[in-house]
């Protein structure tokens, strides 16, 4: 059994247990950590080491206790699903030895949510027919190879100019409403793109980002508000059982 | 099957999707990903797709409710 941390909040206007049950069916708890707090669960090690259909259902699960703590009206820092200790005892310690990052995070984040617009193609069109793999026995199969590897990387370029355009439109709306941004991981043509705001100003982002003009090929999906993963450091939540953990410890 | 058919994604599963990404991303148990190409376009954010179905059956199955709005289920537990 392990400490699985879900996240860490002030535990200024705390108000009691949360009744909860997330991953692996196991209860929310609470570790007190003087003028933070984390919740945490016990569970099997197995169960957070899923993979297919069982890891996104529990992604979920954890993503449904760090919402409730927003629910509530609080700013959890949330950790990345699979964050997890040996046991309280070393959860409180690695935690409290970063408690001065947590502070920070808190004093920056407190009242804010994060906002995820996807950047989506209108329509995703089949491919074109000289971008299919050619007959490895047609006798010009190496050149079809080549031009088609050169009209995908053509179309990639264009893409990214376009959503680049998309962007910078974008940011443009919400200037004045939000007050920090991060780009989705990948170099794609599909994007997400997530918002830092208040609370308060979810509806003033909606509004702002609107739509997008026919003409831009690419329309938008307005997700959240959700807590501020893209706005807290993994780093502050490795836990030792990573082997990209900067601390090495556990 | 319509042309196509295999990759309309409707917007709900868009949003679940990029939710899981976020939270799953730098996760300690992620061992690789899979890049989907369709229509010549890299969709890294449908890396989840295929588990998408997946995870709202399993959701279901356990009882918990799903909707539209990723706000998947509220677990508290009865009585306590």
């Amino acid at each position: 059994m392990v400490t699985y941390l879900y996240c860490v909040l002030s535990s200024a206007g705390a108000e009691g247990t949360p009744t909860l049950v997330g991953v692996a069916g196991a209860p929310v708890r609470i570790l007190a950590l003087g003028e933070l707090e984390a919740w945490v669960a016990t569970v099997h090690e197995a169960s957070i080491s899923a993979s297919g259909p069982t890891l996104g259902a529990q992604a979920a699960l954890h993503n449904e206790v760090v919402a409730a703590a927003m629910s509530a009206g609080r700013t959890p820092l949330p950790a990345r699903f699979g964050s997890h200790f040996a046991d309280d005892r070393s959860c409180i310690a690695t935690l409290r030895g970063r408690a001065p990052q947590f502070r920070d995070a808190l004093t920056r984040l407190a009242g804010s949510v994060e906002m995820s617009v996807l950047i989506v193609p209108k329509a995703w069109g089949p491919p074109a027919e000289s971008s299919l793999m050619p007959d490895r026995d047609a006798a010009d199969a190496g050149r079809r190879y080549l031009e088609m590897v050169r009209q995908r990387a053509r179309r990639a370029e264009a893409n990214q100019v376009a959503v680049d355009a998309v962007m910078s439109e974008l940011r443009d709306k919400v200037r004045g409403v939000t007050h920090g941004e991060s780009r989705g991981r990948g170099t794609t043509a599909v994007l997400s793109i997530a918002h830092l705001l208040r609370r308060e100003d979810v509806a003033r982002y909606r509004e702002a980002l609107g739509t997008l003009p026919e003409s831009s090929g690419f329309r938008l999906i307005v997700a959240g508000p959700r807590a501020p993963y893209s706005f807290v450091g993994s780093e502050m939540f490795m836990t030792g059982h990573d082997s990209s953990s900067p601390d090495g410890n556990g | 099957m319509k042309p196509n058919e295999d990759i309309s994604l409707d917007d709900e599963q868009l949003v679940l999707g990029d939710l899981l990404n976020t939270v799953l991303d730098k996760g300690v148990v992620i061992s690789g990903q899979v890049t989907i190409s369709i229509a010549d376009i890299d969709l890294v954010m449908l890396d989840l797709r295929l588990l998408l179905s997946s995870v709202q059956t399993a959701l279901e199955r356990q009882g918990f409710r799903t909707d539209g709005d990723v706000s998947l289920l509220r677990a508290e537990l009865s009585g306590s």
